[in-house]
């Protein structure tokens, strides 16, 4: 993707901070980088251009590229890195943007969560729904931040009611 | 293989897009909770408890998920979600047509494979819903063979050979096409490129 060394060093930052600002107990982020999470999303990034990552409590973790033809066009065009908002953005050699992201989960309190099973399915189906509604919307960084959300608060929901989806796989 | 639609509602479907579909598997849980709180379940006989079903199977869980969130916006999209699994002609798969379409959701992408048995997976859970251990029976998520999910993307002459369903399905694709395709990665290796191979022809978007 011909991003340089800023970019490594901005991850670097990015996986110092806690993995949720409100909860010291859900660790850091520094497994992103430390098992090869981060770098083996931006290898992947020429295939899939689009990676939601599900960490359980350390929250989701974005990877995704916009192609340089919408990249002009794209809000994200102005965004910069921003460790405090978990964010690092790059513009990559070619006009492209590649945008790492990462959304800390939402807290639950233990008696909240009923039940896990079939939890992540829920939240990929919710994901799924934001896209067929707006196939672009992680070329905007509002929309993207909505879609998000929209994922977890669904997510939450699947851990707060006893059968919503069940397993079997 | 696939012989027969279970309990399609292809022709007034027909018309309507399916914007999202999800390729995957679809089973039956069986849940056999004991009631007995501190002992553990003994071996060789039974113990007195509840059991239960519900629908689960990665593939099925999304589309659900995807059909509640979208149903819930508006009720033009509540056939928007197209879940493609294969089921048995059993009991199971009857159940799992019969409770898709209870949830409101079309189930005219079940292929009922004659076959196969329909996918169940069965857990024991002592008293406090721990699991103790069970029988996942998902053989038939594997046999979605691959050339019937070709056929479901590609053109009109070959399918001429294809039962009435798959034809069905497979027109209606072509004039609906999908804005998205997701697969769950329990098919087959084989299954999973020719969808991914079929999306990328057919420049649709996949989400893995």
């Amino acid at each position: 993707m011909g991003l340089g060394s800023q970019f490594r060093m901005e991850l670097e930052h990015l996986a110092r901070l806690d993995a949720c600002d409100s909860a010291q107990t859900k660790g850091k982020l520094s497994f992103l980088l430390d098992e090869g999470i981060a770098q083996m999303a931006v290898n992947l990034l020429p295939f899939f251009q689009h990676l939601i990552l599900k960490a359980g409590e350390k929250g989701l973790f974005t990877v995704f590229r916009i192609p340089a033809a919408a990249a002009r066009g794209s809000k994200w065009a102005y965004e910069r890195t921003n460790i405090r908002e978990r964010q690092v953005v790059a513009q990559g050699r070619d006009g492209g943007i590649v945008v790492l992201k990462h959304y800390p989960a939402v807290v639950l309190q233990p008696t909240e969560v009923v039940n896990v099973t079939g939890a992540g399915d829920c939240l990929v189906g919710a994901v799924l729904a934001s896209l067929v509604r707006d196939p672009e919307a992680f070329h905007s960084p509002d929309s993207a931040a909505t879609l998000i959300a929209r994922a977890q608060q669904v997510n939450d929901k699947a851990l707060s009611v006893w059968q919503s989806l069940t397993a079997g796989a | 293989m696939i012989l027969s639609p279970a309990r399609t509602k292809i022709d007034s479907l027909a018309k309507q897009d399916a914007d999202l579909m999800v390729f995957g598997s679809a089973a039956v849980d069986i849940t056999a909770q004991a009631s007995d709180m501190d002992a553990s379940l003994g071996k060789h006989s039974t113990s007195p408890g509840t059991v239960t079903t519900s629908l689960g199977g990665v593939g099925r869980n999304i589309a659900e998920a995807a059909h509640r969130v979208l149903a819930g916006t508006s009720s033009l999209l509540a056939h928007t979600t197209l879940l493609v699994s294969p089921v048995g002609n059993d009991g199971f798969g009857r159940l799992l047509a019969e409770e898709t379409n209870r949830l409101g959701m079309r189930s005219d992408g079940l292929l009922v494979m004659e076959s196969e048995r329909s996918a169940v997976c069965n857990m024991v859970l002592d008293g406090t819903g721990n699991l103790i251990g069970g029988v996942a029976d998902m053989g038939i998520t594997e046999t979605l063979p691959s050339d019937v999910v070709c056929k479901l993307f590609t053109s009109r002459p070959t399918l001429l050979n294809l039962p009435a369903l798959l034809f069905q399905i497979a027109r209606r694709l072509q004039i609906h096409r999908p804005k998205i395709v997701a697969a769950d990665g329990n098919l087959s290796e084989s299954s999973l490129k020719s969808i991914v191979q079929s999306c990328f022809e057919k420049n649709i978007p996949g989400a893995w």
